[in-house]
């Protein structure tokens, strides 16, 4: 469990090195600015700011985050309050609280989640069912990037 | 719901109109119009259900079809594998299972809300504390017309330091004035 | 046993198509189509024109009824309307009004 990054407390850049291994921050730790890793990243502490990894992320049950957040594949059991875009999937866990879009190759809540924001699924619907009242994204005004 | 069994509606089956009642539920076939039910509803794999005006309401609402159309409950949603489902889903709790497929809006909170925070639409922006364009004023129980659209309203609330925001859900318009005319029956 | 059963507290208003037998314990109005069986059982409500292969009739229907084979209409039953059939029988009991045509 490495620790290898810098907490910039003004605000600005945190780099998250360590290759491979799964990072930590702390349930002490605030981060107050963007956040970048290569490897997977774990947070258990409160992150105000963008926070992107290569790996994937695991907001634990004590973390908060509020941005957007960008990763391979993200673990939701803390508070995130922010779009995420992951690559692969993305699981909201009961006891999570959660506020954002979700996108990603699939996106899993478990039920006792407490949600809300948009999913934008890549399907058709079949047999001829088709959302007849408007497309699917711009239902509630808000068109997704 | 002493007394009344499950009722199916084969897959054979295509109604253009409105279902409602008491009692389980279960949809193998077509249905084009509305459904409103006081008890659980089971649409499966072979379910096709279009929503034609406000909301597919239930109890417990488990998908395995597919549904073009929004989506309430008052105890929960369940998108098993194999759903397919376009559309705004709202209820105290709702899970959508790995294979669950769903295009729309996730609310597990009915409190009511005002407009949803437009900023999230924009593509990610730096600034750090965004959490304020995120958080929404305290609900209000007596909004006449929830306002899901999200009109951008810089909302004046302090900026929380360490503090998880509240979670403000948004419902679809009219949402709300059905949920209380349910609640009321 | 049928594939569809819309039970005593099921309501559907307007139009119901199927190509495989229908049972109705609950309430149907509007419109009932079946390439089939149909059953209105005793306590049902159907306030609709029914096409069917074979009706049986123990509940309420209001409306006019067309079966390809036959139609019954049971004690208890009560049937309002037309009825077009190659085959009828109105059982002792039963509540009947309306015009029967056989010469399909």
């Amino acid at each position: 469990m490495s620790r290898n990054f810098a907490t910039n407390r003004a605000g600005g850049r945190t780099a998250v090195r360590g290759s491979d291994e799964a990072n930590v921050l702390g349930a002490t730790v605030r981060v107050r600015g963007r956040l970048l890793g290569d490897g997977d990243l774990r947070i258990e502490g409160d992150i105000e700011g963008e926070v992107r990894v290569r790996g994937s992320l695991d907001v634990s049950e004590g973390g908060n985050v509020r941005g957007n957040v960008t990763a391979s594949a993200v673990t939701l059991s803390g508070s995130l309050t922010g779009d995420v875009d992951a690559e692969g999937a993305v699981l909201i866990r009961a006891g999570a609280k959660v506020a954002g879009d979700m996108k990603g190759s699939e996106i899993a809540l478990e039920e006792g989640a407490s949600y809300t924001g948009r999913i934008e699924a890549d399907f058709e619907l079949p047999d001829g069912l088709d959302d007849s009242r408007g497309d699917a994204k711009s239902r509630t005004g808000a068109k997704r990037r | 719901m002493a007394g009344f069994d499950t009722s199916r509606i084969g897959r054979g089956l295509v109604i253009r109109g409105t279902i409602r009642g008491e009692g389980d539920l279960e949809i193998e076939g077509r249905v084009e119009g509305n459904v409103d039910l006081d008890g659980e509803l089971t649409l499966t794999d072979s379910a096709r259900v279009k929503i034609e005006s406000g909301a597919l309401a239930a109890r417990r609402v488990v998908v395995q079809g597919a549904v073009a159309g929004d989506i309430r409950a008052t105890a929960a949603i369940v998108l098993e594998p194999g759903a397919r489902v376009v559309g705004d889903l709202a209820a105290p709790s709702i899970g959508i299972r790995p294979g669950g497929l769903l295009r729309g809006h996730v609310s597990t909170s009915d409190s009511p809300a005002p407009a949803r925070a437009a900023a999230r639409s924009a593509p990610r922006r730096e600034e750090a504390p965004r959490a304020p364009a995120r958080v929404a004023p305290p609900p209000r129980r007596e909004t006449p017309a929830a306002k899901p659209t999200p009109v951008a309203k810089p909302t004046p609330v302090a900026k929380s330091k360490g503090a998880p925001p509240p979670m403000m859900p948004s419902l679809k318009k009219g949402a709300k004035a059905q949920m209380k005319k349910k609640a009321g029956k | 046993m049928a594939a569809t059963v819309i039970g005593q507290g099921i309501i559907i208003e307007g139009e119901v198509t199927s190509d495989e037998a229908v049972v109705v314990a609950g309430t149907v109005r509007g419109k009932l189509t079946v390439d089939g069986a149909v059953t209105i059982e005793s306590g049902a409500v159907v306030e609709a024109d029914i096409g069917a292969t074979t009706l049986s009739v123990g509940g309420s229907v209001t409306g006019n009824v067309t079966a390809s084979d036959r139609v019954d209409l049971l004690t208890g039953g009560k049937l309002i309307g037309d009825v077009k059939a190659a085959r009828v029988t109105i059982a002792d009991g039963a509540v009947f009004k309306g015009n029967v045509d056989m010469d399909l």
